[in-house]
């Protein structure tokens, strides 16, 4: 178990209480879980993601991530609907843990309003919630 | 007191058999064979086929567990069906010698109610023979409900009745209805090696209102983690065969609360359809004329003491629709409730604490309300959830997926409903059903003594963490 000043938390990313970054990428919003979360889970076994269209509000559970460990859900950071799913998580879900700012990203959403994303917090705010 | 009993399934044989030990004169009336649905055509038939796909499943697994040297296994349908004639044929016979031992007269006909006093058994040549007695009750269940559009031909387009006769594993298989039945049958069929599509019209698996909703949640996930495709908000409908294939559209449901994304109905393909969407009432005797009332889908409806509105004319079980709980358990308690009820000793018959158990993979046990009821019925509640892989016991076995669920009052810490996904948990249930039956708290299963290393502490860590939320 890695020791939160070891963690990673990239400063042009926003995150929430639930362990969930997001990356503003044109007009829609790449999402994912942290360093601290793939850390605590272990080594991800199975991505359970939700359908392409499909909307949620924001705290909604949009899907979840299993380890040996622990089935953990994964709460939606605004208000948005999923455009798409990172399908390389099918086969290798262990991206998740290698990559979980980059490769192992979970999903690409539009958002609803732009200043939720913006009103998240920043990753020193995080950092200190750990 | 002659009494006699029309239907020879859980219900009436239960009742059958305490009616003769408390010493009454018994007739027990069967028109096909005795076990009735549940023997015959539902919970062991399955229940083997399930020991099968098992079996399957670990064959494939053995690797994972240090065993090697085995190629890889297949499904030889011709013993597993053997073998669950064999399991049905072995229950039967135990049947027919309980019958003998306690002296109920068993007759093989078609029984039709007149009065209280009087029934009628036509048997197969057509001879009649008419019984007198003290009472009478009507244990007749129900069978398959064939769907509008969905004519079964028993080859492509199936009922569960077809799905147990076990005559093919289809390349690809469409299961209309995500309730139990489908649910069962899905991860039995995809097991041995079938591609599964469940369409359900309901918003969610297993959408009756005492099942969680983690537990719809949760299955769903292991079902796809399967590879099964699961269409939720959805029906099947234009449904034709041509040359054995059945080609149908699954488009936006009436019943689904919120129709997601795309409304275009999706053309769908298979080589067999299974219709499991509910049940009817198997109640062609008569009723009308010996003044039994029904309601408009034409199951018996029936007092307190599970009376008809014929005097001394009783009925139990699946006869009596889904306002009851159509479970075979539920049924053999309503056979005993009536018994006493007319040897002198009224017990009335209760429905707050009756399990439930699902055998998909992973299996579930429920009993009593879901968190959604318990808040809607006005309780203040508290909730408590332990994963199955917490527990050093399933790490060991291999067995992960799953959890224990509480859901209880939170000023009295009452049991209010358990809810259990995972392996065993449709014997692991049990203990919530005595918790819930007795009136038993969090605190009382927080002092039991759990054996360790067991899937049963599961519940434990469950009623802890409830605890834990009620001192926040």
């Amino acid at each position: 178990m890695t020791s939160p000043d070891q963690l990673t938390l990239p400063e042009e990313l926003r995150y929430t209480p639930e362990h969930i970054w997001v990356k503003k990428d044109g007009d829609t919003c790449l999402v994912g879980i942290t360093d601290y979360a793939q850390d605590q889970l272990g080594e991800v076994a199975f991505v359970d993601m939700p359908a392409i269209g499909a909307h949620f509000a924001a705290g909604d559970e949009f899907g979840s991530v299993e380890s040996v460990k622990s089935v953990s859900a994964l709460f939606m950071p605004v208000s948005g609907t999923i455009v798409e799913a990172n399908a390389a998580l099918e086969d290798a879900p262990t991206l998740i843990n290698a990559s979980c700012y980059a490769d192992g990203w979970l999903a690409r959403i539009k958002a609803d309003s732009a200043a939720d994303v913006d009103a998240l917090a920043d990753a020193a705010a995080y950092g200190k919630q750990l | 007191m002659r009494i006699t009993i029309i239907g020879g399934g859980p219900g009436g044989y239960t009742a059958a058999f305490a009616a003769a030990q408390k010493g009454c004169d018994v007739t027990l009336v069967e028109t096909e064979s005795l076990g009735g649905t549940c023997l015959n055509r539902g919970c062991i038939p399955t229940k083997t086929l399930r020991a099968s796909a098992d079996a399957l499943i670990m064959g494939a697994r053995l690797a994972e567990y240090g065993i090697t040297g085995c190629s890889a296994p297949s499904v030889d349908l011709e013993a597993v069906r053997r073998r669950k004639e064999g399991v049905i044929n072995i229950l039967k016979t135990g049947l027919e010698k309980a019958c003998a031992h306690h002296k109920v007269r068993l007759l093989a006909g078609h029984g039709r109610v007149v009065d209280a006093h009087t029934t009628v058994v036509r048997d197969a040549s057509g001879a009649e023979t008419t019984i007198a007695g003290d009472a009478v009750i009507i244990a007749t269940g129900s069978r398959t409900l064939q769907f509008p559009g969905l004519t079964f031909d028993h080859a492509c387009i199936c009922s569960s009745d077809d799905a147990l006769q076990l005559t093919r594993i289809p390349q690809r298989l469409i299961i209309v209805g995500g309730g139990v039945i489908g649910c069962e049958m899905a991860c039995i069929y995809n097991a041995f090696g079938s591609s599964v599509t469940v369409v359900e019209g309901q918003d969610r698996l297993l959408p009756m209102p005492s099942v969680d909703q983690e537990v719809s949640t949760l299955l769903n996930r292991e079902m796809r983690k399967r590879k099964i495709k699961i269409l939720l908000g959805k029906t099947l409908s234009d449904v034709r065969v041509e040359n054995g294939v059945a080609h149908g559209a699954a488009g936006p449901s009436p019943f689904s609360a919120q129709p997601a994304g795309d409304q275009t109905p999706e053309q769908l393909e298979a080589d067999m359809v299974l219709v499991t969407v509910g049940r009817v009432p198997a109640a062609d005797m008569g009723l009308a004329e010996a003044g039994i009332a029904v309601d408009r889908r034409g199951w018996i409806t029936v007092d307190d003491n599970l009376q008809t509105s014929a005097p001394g004319v009783y009925a139990i079980g699946d006869i009596l629709g889904p306002s009851r709980v159509m479970l075979a358990h539920v049924a053999a308690m309503e056979g005993l409730c009536v018994v006493d009820n007319l040897c002198g000793s009224p017990r009335p018959m209760a429905y707050d604490a009756v399990p439930s158990a699902i055998f998909t993979t992973p299996e579930i046990g429920e009993v009593g309300q879901s968190e959604a009821q318990a808040r809607e019925a006005g309780a203040r509640v508290v909730c408590g959830v332990a994963q199955m892989r917490e527990l050093g016991k399933a790490h060991a076995m291999g067995e992960l997926p799953g959890f224990f669920k509480v859901v209880a009052d939170a000023d009295s810490g009452r049991l209010l409903g358990v809810h259990i996904a995972g392996a065993h948990a449709s014997d692991l249930i049990a203990e919530a059903g005595l918790a819930m039956t007795t009136g038993a708290t969090l605190h009382d299963i927080d002092r039991t003594i759990h054996a360790h290393p067991t899937l049963a502490e599961g519940l434990q860590d469950a009623v802890r963490a409830a605890l834990r939320a009620m001192k926040n």
